[in-house]
């Protein structure tokens, strides 16, 4: 069981949440415990992490908005890549997600290892 | 890798899935491209039952495409349409978001767009701030990602799903209060940089760390309009809708369109309107009649239909409300534009980059149009929606480079 303050664990009508195979990503630093394959956006949320970035012109803080892709705002560096729209991104095993500042800064590094 | 169908459909949910049942029964190759892991469109995100057909949201989805893929359709997932060009061909990004995304095209000799609706926007001030979200965002970490946004939220506007998300708000073990315009709304941000509080014109505060923006919904025509369909002002919806004769074929040969994108918003209208574009598109491609149609979901019409013509409050002229959440134009900014003469949409585009941004002009549409009609006058029907141009959604560059296939 995550330690996750913001997951619905039973819900009234969609009742008991389905167990999932659990995987580490690290956010600013800070190991997380996430459900393999759903949004990083969701991992993020379950912790109370609310702020993805901040914009490019005017410095202000953004989150989740539209939750299906569309809008950007929930775009952080993922694997030092930045811009990756969280809410459409699974999450996998060794992830490493930073709160982006504007546009970002490229440094891609190795993809994860898949932990067996 | 190009994929070729008779029919391709864009869009998995109620639309999208009767079509491919009415096509599919009588013979054509049907493919569907539906952006979710699961079919349902936005049905999949609701908990509560449809009156009269005493099914949940969330079933709608499997059950018909359960019908649908007994019909002989295909169903492509977690595929995104970015582009539709003049030959019919659809650029395709598919497994979005995984180590696997890779781009394709679609060919079919006939397209059904079943590409639903997108929530509005607001321009008040904190409208951005993180804890701010739309419906369909809050429904989807609720029931898609089993997350609570937070503990107390305001849901803000009349439009048609504020009543089923103040229920699945609590649903969820929220605090929820409402508030029914976003007129003189200001949010404002806590220590932590997110939504703590938000007070009205009218002197009432709200202590809340999530806010969901129900203010109806805009018909999702980029693809239509990138096609070059011709368009209407839909007066009960307050948006353009593609021009549509009774079966939803379009002012483009072999494109038509259904559900929500056509102006439908209501789930029964949607499946009825999916089946008979589909009926039209078999004719077309003279596939015989006469078989009868297996049993499709019959969801009755009006439940949840409400006029979705609810639009975002418009700012007081030039403050410095964010218009253009991705470029962060403010309403200063297009007020100073429409000042040296801008007059459509597109001259406001051009001038301040309002619309160039990730959603290309997805979200501050409807707001650059209120500003528009209320600083010069004209009729909101007459300020077009900016030209759509590839790619509709985000596609990163290398994954169109390794993009292989004919030309």
């Amino acid at each position: 069981m995550s330690d996750a303050p913001h997951r619905i664990h039973d819900h009234a009508v969609l009742g008991a949440l389905p167990s999932a195979e659990l995987v580490t990503i690290i956010v600013d630093d800070e190991p997380l415990v996430a459900r393999s394959g759903e949004p990083l956006a969701a991992t993020l949320l379950a912790h109370g992490r609310r702020i993805c970035r901040t914009t490019a012109r005017m410095g202000e803080a953004r989150g989740v908005f539209c939750a299906v892709g569309l809008c950007g705002d929930c775009a952080m560096q993922v694997d030092g890549i930045p811009g990756v729209r969280t809410c459409v991104t699974p999450a996998r095993q060794g992830m490493v997600v930073r709160t982006q500042h504007g546009l970002g800064v490229w440094e891609p590094t190795q993809p994860p290892d898949d932990a067996p | 890798m190009t994929i070729r169908a008779e029919l391709a459909i864009i869009g998995g949910g109620p639309a999208g899935l009767a079509a491919a049942i009415a096509a599919a029964s009588r013979g054509v190759r049907v493919t569907i491209v539906d952006a979710g892991d699961a079919p349902g469109g936005a049905t999949a995100l609701h908990t509560h039952l449809y009156p009269g057909a005493e099914i949940r949201g969330y079933a709608i989805g499997p059950r018909v495409w359960q019908t649908a893929r007994e019909c002989g359709a295909t169903l492509l997932s977690r595929a995104v349409a970015w582009g539709l060009f003049e030959d019919n061909s659809i650029g395709l990004v598919l497994g979005r978001g995984t180590p696997d995304e890779r781009a394709d095209m679609l060919h079919a000799d006939a397209i059904i767009l079943a590409t639903g609706a997108t929530d509005r926007a607001a321009t008040f001030p904190g409208a951005t701030l993180p804890g701010v979200s739309t419906t369909t965002a809050v429904l989807t970490m609720l029931h898609r990602w089993r997350v609570r946004p937070g503990a107390v939220a305001l849901v803000v506007g009349s439009g048609p799903a504020a009543p089923f998300v103040v229920h699945a708000l609590r649903d969820a073990g929220m605090d929820v209060q409402t508030t029914p315009t976003d007129d003189g709304l200001h949010a404002f941000a806590g220590l932590d940089g997110a939504l703590a509080r938000v007070e009205t014109r009218a002197g009432d505060v709200f202590a809340c760390d999530t806010l969901v923006l129900a203010l109806g919904a805009e018909p999702a025509t980029e693809l239509a309009r990138m096609r070059g369909c011709a368009m209407r002002w839909e007066p009960s919806l307050g948006s353009h809708i593609p021009v549509q004769d009774a079966s939803g074929q379009t002012s483009v040969p072999h494109l038509f369109i259904a559900g929500d994108a056509a102006g439908m918003m209501d789930a029964g209208y949607a499946l009825a309107q999916g089946s008979r574009a589909a009926a039209a598109v078999a004719d077309l491609l003279g596939k015989p009649r006469g078989r009868a149609y297996p049993d499709t979901l019959t969801i009755p019409p009006g439940a949840f239909r409400a006029v979705s013509g609810v639009t975002g409050a418009m700012p007081p002229i030039g403050e410095p409300h964010t218009v253009c959440r991705c470029e962060e134009v403010t309403a200063a900014d297009v007020d100073a534009a429409i000042a040296a003469g801008a007059r459509t949409l597109g001259d406001v585009k051009r001038r301040t980059r309002a619309g160039m941004g990730m959603c290309q002009g997805r979200w501050c549409s409807p707001a650059l149009r209120g500003m528009l009609a209320t600083r010069t006058g004209q009729l909101p029907a007459t300020l077009l929606p900016m030209t759509a141009r590839p790619s509709v959604v985000p596609v990163p560059l290398g994954v169109l480079a390794e993009m292989g296939g004919e030309g």
